[in-house]
C-alpha cells in the first residue's frame, strides 16, 4: 500500500533520507523508530506529498504522489503529532468539516458515532475544541481518520504527550484500524508501544533504515538494546547481533 | 467547497468576537457616512431652494412694477426697469447646481464651487467659494462612503481574512487540510472568496442604504455597488496573495498592514503631496494682483480704446444706430462695455485656470494606477458629481453665463429703444439652465482597480499553486 | 537592568535583518517628508515675499489717485506659512491664501491650495508630523508587541523573574528601547528639517522659539505610545490579542475617532451656509448708512449736524469733503455689523474646535495632532489670527483713505481730487505677526492635559502589570 524504493531526500548538504526501501502492506502496522533527526518525519512527508524525493520513488496505493498528489492523498488519512483544529468549531463540527473537505457528507448521528468510537464523550463532542486537551484532539483526529475510511493511515508521533491511559486507548484503536485492513505507518519514540502494537518495526538512523524486524521477534528489552545499539553506533558499524528469543 | 467555506466563515464570524466587532463597526461607520451624506445633500438642496425663492421674489417684484406700468419702486426712483442693467438686476437669475442622486457619497471631497450662483453682468465666479463655511480642522476628517469603501473595507477584509491560511500554517492545520481536501488551496481560496463575499455583502448593504437614503435610481445604484464590489475583489486578491505564503497570523498581519498602509495611506498622501506641490506657489497672482491690475486697466481705459475692444468682441454693434452717435459711450453704455471687457478677461483667466486644474487632475488619474484607493475615490466622486472636476465644470458653466449676460446687457444698451416687460420675460426665459454634473468618465478609474484585482488574484493563485507542489529542494530541514 | 533590557532589545533589532526593512523604510519616509516639506516651505516663503512685493509695487505704481478709488483698488494680505510648517503643515492647504482688502466690505480668504490640486487633495499631506503621528506608532506597535511577546513565549521572562530581575525593569527596558527608537526618528525628522532649512537659506527665527516645545511634546507622545504598547502586551493574555488590540486602538485613534469627533462637532455646532451668512450681513448692513447713497437717512442726519456745526447751508460750502465722512460712517457701521456676525461665526468655529479638543481627552493621537499643528502655526487659530490682523489692517487703511478723502483739501462732490502718490505710498502694507506661543497654546489646554494624563495612565498600568507579573497574578 505504502512503498518507498531507494528514496533519497536531501536538504542542502544534509541527506535526510538515504536510499530508503520501505513497504507497508494493507492490514499491516509499521512503526518507525529513531532519534530526533533520523529522517522519520521526512519519510512521512514523502508519503504525504509534502516533499518530493530527490531520487527513487514513492507510491501510495500504486500512485506516485509527485505525479498525482490528490490521487495519492485520496487514499490516505493522517494524524500529526499535534492534531491542530479550528478553535471556534466543536469536535463534531471539526469531523464534519474535514469529511466535507474530502467530499463526504455524513449525518450527525454517524459523526457522533465516530467520535464515540474514538473515545470522545458525547458531551465533549459538542464543546468547542479550543477547550480540548491534547488527548481529546488526538481522538478527534482519529475520528476524522475513521470517517475517511482510507486505505492507509499515516501517523507522525501521535503518542507524544498523551497520558498512559489515552495512549493505551489510542493504540487499541490503531490496532482495530489495522485489523480493518488499512495499512498503518507510524513514527514514534515509544519503544514499548511499538512492541505492543505488533506488526513490523523499523529503526532509522541518519536517513537509513538500519533495522527492520517483526514485533513478535523481540521482547521489549531486546528492542531497547537494539535501538540503543543503533543510536550509539558510528556510521558503517556492523549490524547489531540479534539475540534469539 | 465554496458553500462549505461560506458556511465556515459565517460560523467564524458569529463565534469570533473580533470579526463580529469589526463587521459591526464597519456597518455603523457606513451608517454614519450615510447620515453625513444625507445632511450634506439636504443642506445643498435647501440652498438651491432658497436661491430659487430669492430669484422668484425678484422677478415677481419686477413683474408687479410692469403690471402697474411703473419703471421703479416708489422709494427708489433712480431705478429704471427700461434699462438693460436694471432688467439684469431684477431678473435675479440664480444658476443652480443640481445635487445628483449620489451626491452624498463623497461628502469629504474638495469642492470649492457654490451650489447656487447669483448671475448678473458683474458677477465673478472665479472668486466665489463653496456654499458651506467650513472649519478646516473638521473638514480634514470627513466620514463619507469614499472613506468607508476605500479605507475601511480593506481593513474589514483584513480582520475577517488574515487568519485564513496563516493560522493553519502557524498551528499546523494546513497539513490536515492538504490531506483531507487534496490540496490546501482547495479550501483556502474558497475561504478568501467567502470572506470577500461577507465583506462585499456588507459593502453592498451600505451602498444600497446610500441608494435608498439619497433616492438613487437603479443604474446609479448598480454603478456604486459595482465599484464597491470591484474594490472588494482587488483587496481580497491582495489578501489572498498575503495569506498564500504567510507562515503566521502575525506575519500576515504585518504584511497586510504594510500593504494597507502603503496603498491606503502613504501612496494617496504621497499623491496629494505631488498634486499640491504642482500647484504654483504664487499666491494665485493671476487671479489676485494681476486680475486687479487688468480690472483697473479696463475701467481706466479711454473710451476710444474701450470701444475698439468692444467692437472686436461684438462686431455687430458697429452697425447699430448708437455706433454713429458722438460720443457713442454715455455713462451707462460705458459701464456696460467695460463690464463685458472685464468678463472677457475673466473668461481668459478661467481658461488658464481650467488648464491648470486639468494638469492637477492628471496627477490623480495617474495615482489611480498606483493604488485602488485613489481610483475608487476618483470613480465615486465622478459618480457623485462632486469634487474638483465637478466644481470646475460648474465654474466653467458660470463663467460662460456671466459673459453671455454681459453681452446681452451691452447689446441691449446699444439698441436705443427702451426695454419693456417682453424683454424682461425673454431675459428670464433665456436664463441658463440649472447645471447637472455628468457622470462622464466615472467608470474609467475602475480599469486600474480591475487590473489590480486581476494581477492580485493571478499572483496569489500562482503563489498558492507553487506552494502546493511537493518541495523539490527545501532550504530548511523540516525534521 | 532597565538599560540592559533596552540594549538587548536594540541588539535584537540590529541582528534581525527582517526588521531592517520596515525600520529603514520608516526612517527614509520621515527623512524624505522632512526634507521635501522644508524645501516646499522655503519655496512658499519666497513666493510669499514675491507676491507681497508685487502687490506693493502695483499699489505704489498707481501714483496719485482719488482716495476712495484706492479704497476700491484695495490691498492684499497673503497668508504666510506657519513657523514650523516644514514639520507639520496642519490644515494650511485647506485655508484660503489671499484676502482682498477693500472699502465697504470685509474680505474672506480665497484660493486654498486644495481647490487647485485635484481629487487626491482630499488626502492629508505626508509631512514629518503626519508620519510621527501615524507610521511611527504603528512601527512601535509591531516591534514592541513582538519584543515582550518573544520574551514571554520563549520563557525568558519567567527565567529572568526567577533569577531576580524586577518585572518593572524588564517592562521599562522594552519601553525605553521603543521610546529610543521613536526619539531617533523624531530627531531625524527635526534635524533633516533644520538642515534643509539652512540649505534653503531661510533663517525662520519664529521657528526656533517653537521647536523645543514641538520636540518635547512629540517625545511625550512617543513615550506614551511606547508605554501603551508594552502595557498592552503585558496585560493581555497573548501576543495575538495584544497586537489586535493595539492595531484596533491605532485605527480608532488615527482614523475613526478624529472623524467621529469632527462629525459630532459639526452636528452640535453647525455653521451657517455661506449664503445665509452673507444674507444676514446684507440685512444688517441695510439697516445702517450707505456711503454711496446720497438719500440715505443716516448720512442725512449726520450731514445736517455737520452743516449746523459749521454754520453753512450746503455741503459744498463745508470746508471739508463730506463724502469722505459718509464713507467712514458707512465703514464704521459695516465694521460693527461684521464684528457682530463674524464674532458669532468665529465663536461657533471656536466651539467646534473645543469640542474636538475635548474628544482628544480620550484620543492621544488627536491630542498630538492638534498640539502639533498649533505649535507649527498651521491650525485654524493661527488662520483666524491672520484674518483678524488682515481685517485690522484693512480698517486702518480705509480709515486713512477716508480721512484723506474728507480732509485732504477737496470739497464735497469732488470725485476728481487725488491723494498724492507720497501719501498713498506711505500707507504701509500688511505684515503678519505670529501670535506668541503661550497665546497659541491657550486653546490647547485639553490636549496638553490629555497627553500628560495618557502618558501617566499608561506608565501606571505598566507598573501595575509589572507588580502583578512579580506576584504571579498575571501570566508570564
Amino acid at each position: 500500500m505504502l512503498q518507498a524504493s531507494s528514496v533519497t531526500r536531501r536538504f542542502g548538504a544534509l541527506t535526510a533520507v538515504d536510499a530508503l526501501d520501505l513497504e507497508v502492506r494493507a492490514g499491516e502496522l509499521f512503526c518507525l523508530l529513531g532519534a530526533n533527526g533520523a529522517g522519520k518525519t521526512t519519510t512521512i512527508h514523502l508519503f504525504l506529498c509534502f516533499l518530493a524525493p530527490d531520487a527513487g520513488s514513492v507510491r501510495v496505493g500504486g500512485v506516485d504522489p509527485v505525479e498525482d498528489p490528490q490521487g495519492a492523498r485520496r487514499q490516505l488519512a493522517y494524524i500529526p503529532e499535534n492534531v491542530a483544529l479550528y478553535p471556534h468549531l466543536s469536535g463534531i463540527e471539526s469531523v464534519d468539516l474535514f469529511c466535507r473537505m474530502g467530499g463526504t457528507r455524513l449525518p450527525p448521528a454517524r459523526l457522533e458515532e465516530l467520535l464515540e468510537r474514538s473515545g470522545l464523550a458525547r458531551a465533549d463532542a459538542r464543546r468547542r475544541v479550543s477547550g480540548y486537551s491534547k488527548g481529546m484532539r488526538q481522538k478527534v483526529g482519529l475520528a476524522i481518520a475513521y470517517a475517511r475510511e482510507a486505505k492507509a493511515l499515516v501517523l507522525d508521533e501521535p503518542l507524544s504527550g498523551l497520558d498512559p491511559e489515552a495512549a493505551s486507548d489510542f493504540c487499541a484503536e490503531l490496532g482495530r484500524i489495522r485489523d480493518g485492513g488499512a495499512a498503518v505507518l507510524m513514527t514514534t519514540h515509544d519503544l514499548f508501544r511499538a512492541k505492543e502494537l505488533g506488526g513490523r518495526i523499523g529503526i532509522m538512523r541518519a536517513g537509513r533504515l538500519v533495522e527492520e524486524l517483526a514485533a513478535s521477534d523481540v521482547d521489549a528489552r531486546e528492542l531497547e538494546r537494539l535501538y540503543l545499539h543503533h543510536m550509539r553506533a558510528a556510521p558503517g558499524d556492523a549490524p547489531a547481533p540479534r539475540a534469539t528469543s | 467547497m465554496l458553500r462549505l467555506a461560506i458556511a465556515f466563515e459565517l460560523r467564524a464570524l458569529l463565534r469570533r468576537r473580533s470579526a463580529a466587532v469589526a463587521l459591526g463597526a464597519f456597518l455603523a461607520v457606513g451608517a454614519i457616512a450615510l447620515l453625513v451624506g444625507k445632511g450634506r445633500v439636504t443642506q445643498w438642496r435647501e440652498e438651491v431652494a432658497k436661491a430659487q425663492r430669492a430669484q422668484d421674489e425678484s422677478i415677481a417684484e419686477a413683474r408687479d412694477l410692469f403690471a402697474q406700468g411703473r419703471t421703479s419702486p416708489a422709494d427708489e426712483p433712480w431705478i429704471d426697469l427700461r434699462e438693460p442693467s436694471w432688467q439684469d438686476t431684477y431678473a435675479g437669475t440664480r444658476v443652480t447646481r443640481v445635487a445628483g442622486p449620489l451626491a452624498g457619497i463623497a461628502a469629504g471631497a474638495v469642492d470649492s464651487a457654490p451650489v447656487a450662483f447669483k448671475l448678473d453682468r458683474n458677477a465673478n465666479p472665479l472668486t466665489t467659494g463653496g456654499y458651506r463655511i467650513e472649519n478646516p480642522e473638521l473638514q480634514a476628517g470627513s466620514v463619507d462612503l469614499v472613506f468607508v469603501l476605500g479605507i475601511l473595507l480593506p481593513l474589514l477584509l483584513g480582520v475577517l481574512g488574515l487568519e485564513v491560511g496563516a493560522r493553519e500554517r502557524q498551528e499546523g492545520i494546513d497539513r490536515l487540510v492538504a490531506i483531507y481536501a487534496g490540496q490546501t488551496r482547495g479550501f483556502l481560496v474558497p475561504r478568501v472568496v467567502a470572506v470577500a463575499f461577507i465583506a462585499g455583502t456588507s459593502a453592498t448593504l451600505v451602498c444600497v442604504g446610500a441608494g435608498l437614503a439619497f433616492g438613487a435610481g437603479p443604474r446609479a445604484l448598480a454603478s456604486l455597488v459595482g465599484a464597491a464590489l470591484l474594490h472588494t475583489a482587488a483587496w481580497s486578491g491582495l489578501l489572498l496573495a498575503v495569506v498564500a505564503r504567510a507562515p503566521s497570523v502575525r506575519s500576515a498581519a504585518f504584511a497586510f498592514g504594510t500593504l494597507w498602509m502603503v496603498l491606503a495611506v502613504l501612496l494617496p498622501t504621497a499623491a496629494a503631496e505631488v498634486a499640491l506641490s504642482r500647484v504654483p506657489p504664487d499666491f494665485v497672482l493671476a487671479e489676485s494682483v494681476d486680475a486687479r491690475a487688468s480690472r483697473r486697466d479696463v475701467w481706466e481705459r479711454e473710451d476710444a480704446a474701450a470701444l475698439r475692444d468692444l467692437y472686436a468682441l461684438l462686431p455687430e454693434l458697429r452697425r447699430s444706430p448708437v455706433a454713429a452717435e458722438t460720443p457713442p459711450l454715455d455713462r451707462d453704455r460705458g459701464r456696460a462695455a467695460k463690464r463685458l471687457l472685464a468678463a472677457a478677461q475673466r473668461v481668459e483667466r478661467h481658461r488658464a485656470r481650467r488648464a491648470e486644474e486639468v494638469r492637477a487632475q492628471a496627477v490623480s488619474e495617474q495615482a489611480a494606477w498606483l493604488t485602488p484607493v485613489v481610483a475608487l475615490g476618483l470613480a465615486l466622486e465622478r459618480l457623485a458629481g462632486v469634487g474638483p472636476e465637478a466644481a470646475s465644470a460648474y465654474r466653467e458653466h458660470l463663467v460662460a453665463a456671466v459673459e453671455a449676460r454681459a453681452r446681452w446687457v451691452v447689446t441691449k444698451a446699444w439698441t436705443k429703444a427702451p426695454l419693456g416687460a417682453n424683454d424682461f420675460e425673454a431675459l428670464i426665459a433665456a436664463a441658463p439652465q440649472a447645471h447637472r454634473a455628468t457622470r462622464e468618465g466615472w467608470s474609467a478609474p475602475l480599469l486600474p482597480i480591475l487590473v489590480w484585482a486581476l494581477v492580485a488574484w493571478m499572483a496569489a493563485l500562482t503563489m498558492l499553486a507553487a506552494g502546493e507542489r511537493p518541495a523539490r529542494t527545501t532550504p530548511r530541514d523540516p525534521r | 537592568m532597565m538599560g540592559l533590557v533596552a540594549r538587548l532589545e536594540l541588539a535584537h533589532w540590529r541582528r534581525n535583518r527582517a526588521l531592517w526593512r520596515p525600520l529603514l523604510a520608516t526612517a527614509l519616509a520621515v527623512l524624505a517628508a522632512a526634507v521635501w516639506a522644508t524645501a516646499e516651505d522655503a519655496a512658499q516663503r519666497e513666493a510669499h515675499r514675491e507676491a507681497a512685493n508685487e502687490a506693493r509695487g502695483q499699489w505704489e505704481a498707481q501714483g496719485a489717485k482719488h482716495p476712495h478709488g484706492m479704497a476700491h483698488f484695495g490691498d492684499f494680505a497673503f497668508r504666510p506659512a506657519g513657523p514650523l510648517a516644514r514639520l507639520d503643515r496642519g490644515v494650511q492647504a485647506r485655508l484660503g491664501k489671499v484676502i482682498f482688502m477693500e472699502g465697504h466690505r470685509q474680505g474672506a480668504p480665497m484660493h486654498a491650495d486644495v481647490a487647485r490640486a485635484g481629487t487626491v487633495a482630499r488626502f492629508p499631506r505626508p509631512d514629518a508630523a503626519f508620519l510621527l503621528h501615524t507610521l511611527v506608532p504603528l512601527l512601535l506597535v509591531f516591534l514592541g508587541g513582538a519584543g515582550l511577546a518573544r520574551d514571554r513565549e520563549s520563557g525568558r521572562l519567567k527565567l529572568a523573574l526567577v533569577h531576580g530581575a524586577r518585572a518593572h525593569a524588564v517592562l521599562g527596558g522594552h519601553t525605553l528601547a521603543l521610546w529610543g527608537l521613536g526619539l531617533a526618528l523624531l530627531g531625524l525628522g527635526v534635524v533633516a528639517a533644520l538642515d534643509t532649512n539652512v540649505e534653503c537659506g531661510d533663517p525662520a527665527h519664529a521657528a526656533i522659539e517653537r521647536l523645543p516645545a514641538f520636540v518635547v511634546l512629540h517625545a511625550l507622545f512617543l513615550a506614551l505610545v511606547a508605554a501603551g504598547v508594552v502595557a498592552a502586551t503585558a496585560w493581555l493574555p497573548s501576543a495575538r490579542a495584544a497586537l489586535l488590540t493595539l492595531l484596533a486602538a491605532w485605527v480608532l485613534g488615527t482614523a475613526l475617532l478624529p472623524r467621529a469627533a469632527a462629525g459630532v462637532a459639526d452636528a452640535w455646532f453647525p455653521l451657517p451656509s455661506q449664503d445665509d451668512f452673507q444674507a444676514q450681513l446684507r440685512a444688517s448692513r441695510e439697516a445702517g448708512p450707505d456711503g454711496h447713497d446720497p438719500r440715505d437717512a443716516f448720512i442725512a442726519t449726520r450731514r445736517e449736524a455737520m452743516l449746523r456745526e459749521h454754520g453753512v447751508d450746503t455741503v459744498e460750502a463745508l470746508p471739508l469733503n463730506f463724502d469722505g465722512i459718509a464713507m467712514q460712517l458707512d465703514e464704521e457701521f459695516g465694521n460693527r455689523v461684521w464684528d457682530e456676525h463674524y464674532g458669532a461665526l468665529s465663536h461657533q468655529l471656536a466651539r467646534q474646535v473645543r469640542a474636538v479638543s475635548l474628544a482628544a481627552l480620550v484620543n492621544p493621537f488627536q491630542a498630538i495632532d492638534n498640539l502639533s499643528m498649533t505649535l507649527a502655526g498651521t491650525d485654524l487659530a493661527h488662520d483666524l489670527a491672520f484674518q483678524e490682523q488682515a481685517e485690522a489692517h484693512r480698517r486702518e487703511l480705509i480709515a486713512k483713505l477716508n480721512h484723506e478723502h474728507a480732509y485732504g483739501g477737496s470739497r464735497t462732490g469732488d470725485w476728481s481730487a487725488e491723494a498724492s502718490a507720497e501719501f498713498l505710498a506711505a500707507l504701509g502694507g500688511f505684515t503678519y505677526r505670529v501670535p506668541p506661543l503661550a497665546e497659541a497654546l491657550r486653546g490647547r489646554v485639553a490636549e496638553l492635559v490629555a497627553l500628560t494624563f495618557w502618558a501617566l495612565l499608561l506608565l501606571a498600568l505598566q507598573r501595575r502589570a509589572a507588580r502583578r507579573l512579580e506576584r504571579g497574578t498575571l501570566a508570564c
